[in-house]
């Protein structure tokens, strides 16, 4: 009972805490580095969806990423909509992406899942960047219009931190309910053992293309966030090396773990802004190097990651567990 | 009474090899079936064939009178093959006429006409392909028919120069990819409503249930998610009502739990119930499998070897328990090695060697049956 | 009219089995690893890239001629891949494949920022006066279509590079323990094959051939740049998967074929979407026929 009251305590204070952050002494940039966090929570919890519960190696999660950005700054330039209903088509265009990658995929396992969806990946992006009727191309999309509500257009630092704790909260809200259910399970399954999962009646290919469609609309969300705050886009955000760094905080987290992917985003995120300010300008790009060594390090130290998923799961089910041993005096 | 599963002439093939030949086979239900045989008698094959796990080279299977095996699969699969290679043909030659008679003053002839045969040698490779798919290649047709028809028409009535030409082979090439998604789209569910795939989960929803030879549990799942998993096709909670928390979706995970602990009671593993199931003994881990094929409410129960590395007391444990679930109304079908075990369980056995049933009875014929004890200790000296 | 037509297109296609050589010599090197020990080695198409940059580090800062140079840096490339498996692959040998396929990616990332950090991210190119002066020359004019003599070189280094490792892998003793491990790799240890050993060759081979990709190429386009080693990697795998993953000639043949589709394709097609057309025939492939071209009927597995 003690740990569970505990953890309680901790995620109230976490609850009160996050939201008061703007009103501290923090900087400006502070809050942006806290933003970045926060959107690649969200990002590597959508992947999470896909590599982590039904074990699929998703190289092309950025596709996904930059389809939302596209889709939020078009709609935007073209017919500046509310962010509600941005945010809304942009996940739906991810979803329809999503099932579109998913379903020709679905007999794919291991090593061809993975290059296909990278060669999906680098097909959006060179789409991106030579369809210049649609897209601008190598020119990207700037003067993206800030979300507006009520009149008051966004501007300063804390609104979109504030935006985003709130898109994030509704993300962890749904993965973290679609975990502890059938659906969750049914991907599990198909994780731990597709030809057992099938005999015990789950339906393989809409398991799958329902993690593919729901992990996309997450990335798809992630972009439409990314396109509206930064108000600029350009093909060259959303290219390979982006989707290994999601890759990278899920993997330091813990596959298959939520909490460890959010582990993840917290330590890296921050880590690369350091390294920004460390390394000399010209050598800018190379804190991709880091990552690397990370995933290699990981794989060969601690290949499930900080929080791996079984300690997850056993936390899971000690909390069950004395659920139920609260209901029923019965029980030994 | 009505035999719960008939199995007509089944047979499987694995290349040249003949795993099953022609099984003739009736299961009367609320009995206990054993299938014995030596190894690589096709046992476990019977099993596959049985939860759809492989799709029979020939022959029938009713369970509870209906067929598991589609039939229209093989009766449509010929006729599909015909059809793929005549509409490549006609769809190749119509192409053909379109590029050389419509535009002789085409500047690319030569590099068109290559590009032309290659998007066709890969159509027809896509569709020789997805033969196997038939409800896919069906669809698939269709489309590339439709495809070329409407826009050879379309180019008629447009003046074209050479410029729109080669627009017109870019978009169909793009749109080939978009048709083939497209299918797929349309028809993964179709596949099934017409039969034409076998679909391992339809089985399931019909009423069989299984236990694995070698071990299928999800090992790092607790013990008691495990049987939930079993039980997937009794619950009911979809996207929205999970998404929305709404009440059905609580209610029924709140029974569930309930149903679920009543089930690892019956197998005494109540105690261990939010363990990880790789942390179980081996002998647990049968047990549990079987708490997981029976969550799933099943009218017909495969038991693969249960009794398979268990010490005595074990084994007389499992023994009550498969009669207790007999007696709760299930049909049981058992492959187990352990003679003792089987000749204590089973109602009738039949007995299969290389493929092939050499024997059927109650277990007293069995026991005498001369051509079994050859089967097992092999020809008179 | 035709006539110049047709020559564009001999042109085109002399262009391609140039382009499709060095496909193979890149995809044979990813065949072999995926071959012996079931990995896609990601860093494969760094190695390549790290080849360019040392052969031109040798030219140009330590003056060393040119031919010296080239085999010089095939053997540094060799070690390379040999210390990359050491080091990386493994320590994880029995781990599943995907954490495999993760250390690989890491890798290729490590190493394209590595060779970032230490050259710069600008284009480099060979100083034309370091190269031989014959390379520039044209060697055949069949009716305007020109072929130059690197051209030939570049063919010539090739075909004997695939008669080379034809000959080992068919022939030598350490070819047959390959496919020995390609089969069963416990089984070929107990016959007292040193398993560990054998694929540290195989690495060898795979990475030098990968490094006498990246000189050439290096030289074809005169342009060495970090993220050179990505996209030819990924070709190189493309070409790979079409032949056939796993089988030497797949590898040779699906190098052609990628870069005479690629070349044909982006002359006709449209240039822009050249990588795509890779990309594109590598989904494809893998979606219909995952076996490639000559996967599963020849089984000549390395």
């Amino acid at each position: 009972m003690h740990d569970l009251q505990w953890k309680k305590i901790v995620i109230v204070i976490l609850v009160l805490l996050l939201p008061c952050i703007p009103f501290g002494s923090s900087t400006d940039y502070i809050l942006r580095i806290l933003t970045t966090v926060y959107l690649y929570m969200i990002l590597s919890l959508g992947l999470n969806i896909v590599s982590g519960f039904t074990g699929l190696l998703d190289l092309g999660y950025v596709g996904f990423y930059g389809i939302g950005a596209y889709t939020a700054g078009l709609l935007t330039i073209h017919f500046n909509l509310p962010f509600g209903v941005i945010i809304l088509l942009a996940a739906v265009n991810g979803a329809i992406w999503g099932i579109l990658l998913g379903v020709p995929t679905l007999r794919l396992t291991g090593d061809y899942f993975a290059i296909v969806t990278f060669g999906f990946s680098e097909l959006v992006v060179l789409f991106i960047r030579n369809e210049l009727w649609l897209t601008r191309g190598p020119m990207g999309i700037s003067g993206i219009a800030s979300p507006s509500f009520f009149g008051h257009s966004l501007s300063e630092s804390w609104h979109f931190y504030y935006l985003v704790l709130v898109l994030l909260s509704i993300v962890l809200v749904i993965i973290h309910r679609l975990e502890d259910s059938r659906i969750g399970r049914a991907w599990y399954a198909i994780r731990e053992d597709e030809i057992a999962a099938q005999c015990c009646g789950i339906n393989l290919v809409k398991y799958k293309v329902m993690a593919f469609a729901i992990s996309a609309s997450i990335g798809a969300v992630g972009g439409a966030f990314y396109a509206k705050w930064f108000t600029f886009i350009h093909p060259d955000m959303f290219k390979f090396w982006e989707s290994v760094l999601i890759l990278c905080l899920i993997v330091l987290g813990g596959m298959g773990s939520i909490y460890g992917t959010m582990l993840g985003a917290l330590l890296i995120i921050p880590l690369s802004e350091v390294l920004r300010i460390i390394l000399p300008q010209y050598l800018m790009n190379s804190r991709y190097l880091i990552y690397g060594i990370i995933l290699v390090i990981m794989m060969r130290l601690r290949p499930d990651g900080l929080i791996p998923f079984q300690i997850a799961q056993s936390q899971k089910n000690k909390h069950a567990q004395k659920r139920l041993f609260r209901h029923h005096e019965t029980y030994p | 009474m009505k035999p719960i599963l008939k199995a007509v002439h089944l047979s499987k093939n694995f290349g040249g090899l003949q795993a099953l030949k022609a099984i003739d086979l009736e299961v009367y239900p609320q009995k206990i079936v054993g299938i014995i045989g030596p190894n690589g008698a096709g046992k476990t094959t019977l099993f596959n064939c049985l939860t759809g796990l492989y799709e029979p080279s020939g022959g029938q299977l009713y369970f509870q009178d209906q067929p598991i095996v589609p039939e229209l699969s093989q009766h449509i699969y010929k006729s599909i093959r015909i059809a793929s290679f005549v509409f490549g043909l006609i769809s190749f030659f119509w192409i053909g006429f379109v590029l050389f008679y419509t535009y002789p003053q085409t500047v690319f002839k030569l590099e068109l006409c290559l590009f032309v045969t290659f998007i066709f040698a890969l159509r027809i490779l896509v569709i020789k392909y997805l033969n196997h798919y038939e409800a896919w290649a069906w669809s698939l047709y269709f489309m590339f028919l439709f495809i070329d028809t409407y826009f050879t028409i379309r180019l008629f009535l447009v003046p074209i120069h050479v410029h729109a030409l080669l627009i017109y082979i870019w978009i169909l090439s793009f749109i080939i990819c978009h048709g083939y998604v497209l299918t797929i789209l349309i028809s993964f569910e179709t596949r099934k409503c017409f039969g034409f795939k076998m679909g391992v989960d339809r089985i399931s929803k019909m009423g069989i249930s299984r236990t694995f030879q070698n071990i299928r549990l999800f090992q790092n799942l607790s013990v008691i998610d495990n049987v939930k998993i079993g039980a997937h096709i009794c619950m009911n909670s979809g996207f929205f009502s999970t998404m929305l928390r709404l009440d059905s979706h609580v209610q029924e995970e709140k029974n569930w739990e309930q149903t679920t602990l009543s089930y690892l009671r019956d197998v005494g593993l109540e105690n261990q119930a939010f363990h990880l199931a790789s942390s179980l003994s081996y002998g647990s881990q049968r047990l549990l499998e079987i708490a997981r094929a029976l969550a799933s409410k099943p009218k017909l129960l495969l038991l693969d070897e249960p009794a398979a590395g268990m010490n005595p007391k074990e084994s007389s444990n499992l023994i009550s328990l498969i009669r207790k679930i007999r007696d709760s109304g299930l049909t049981i079908i058992l492959i187990e090695h352990d003679m003792k075990v089987m000749m204590k369980l089973a109602d009738y056995i039949y007995v299969l060697d290389h493929g092939v049933l050499i024997a059927e009875g109650s277990t007293d014929a069995i026991r005498e049956n001369p051509k079994v004890i050859e089967a097992y200790l092999g020809p008179k000296i | 009219m035709v006539f110049d037509q047709s020559s564009l297109l001999l042109q085109q296609l002399v262009n391609g089995i140039t382009l499709g050589g060095v496909y193979a010599l890149i995809a044979v090197g990813y065949t072999m690893v995926y071959g012996v020990i079931q990995l896609i080695n990601f860093a494969h198409g760094e190695i390549y890239m790290l080849a360019a940059f040392v052969a031109l580090t040798l030219i140009t800062q330590c003056h060393i001629p040119f031919f010296a140079s080239f085999f010089i840096t095939i053997g540094i490339c060799g070690c390379l891949g040999v210390v990359l498996d050491y080091i990386a692959y493994r320590p994880i040998r029995k781990s599943p494949r995907l954490a495999a396929l993760i250390t690989a990616i890491g890798m290729s990332i490590f190493l394209q920022n590595l060779a970032l950090i230490l050259w710069g991210g600008q284009i480099h190119s060979f100083p034309q006066d370091v190269l031989p002066k014959i390379f520039t020359k044209i060697a055949i004019n069949f009716s305007d279509v020109i072929v130059t003599w690197l051209e030939v070189f570049i063919l010539c280094v090739t075909v004997c590079s695939m008669f080379i490792l034809h000959y080992i892998i068919t022939r030598t003793k350490i070819g047959i323990a390959m496919r020995a491990i390609s089969q069963d790799k416990v089984t070929a240890s107990l016959m007292g094959i040193p398993v560990n050993r054998v694929i540290s060759f195989t690495f060898f081979i795979g990475s030098a051939l990968g490094g006498v990709a990246g000189i050439l190429v290096g030289i074809y386009y005169n342009a060495v740049f970090p993220t050179m080693g990505y996209v030819a990697g990924i070709k190189a795998f493309a070409a790979a998967v079409l032949g056939g993953i796993g089988s030497v000639p797949g590898a040779m043949l699906g190098g052609w074929v990628l870069g005479i589709t690629e070349v044909l394709g982006a002359g006709y097609f449209s240039s822009e979407y050249r990588d795509g057309i890779s990309y594109a025939v590598m989904i494809l492939v893998i979606l219909f026929k995952p076996s490639g071209l000559i996967g599963k009927p020849l089984p000549q597995k390395v």
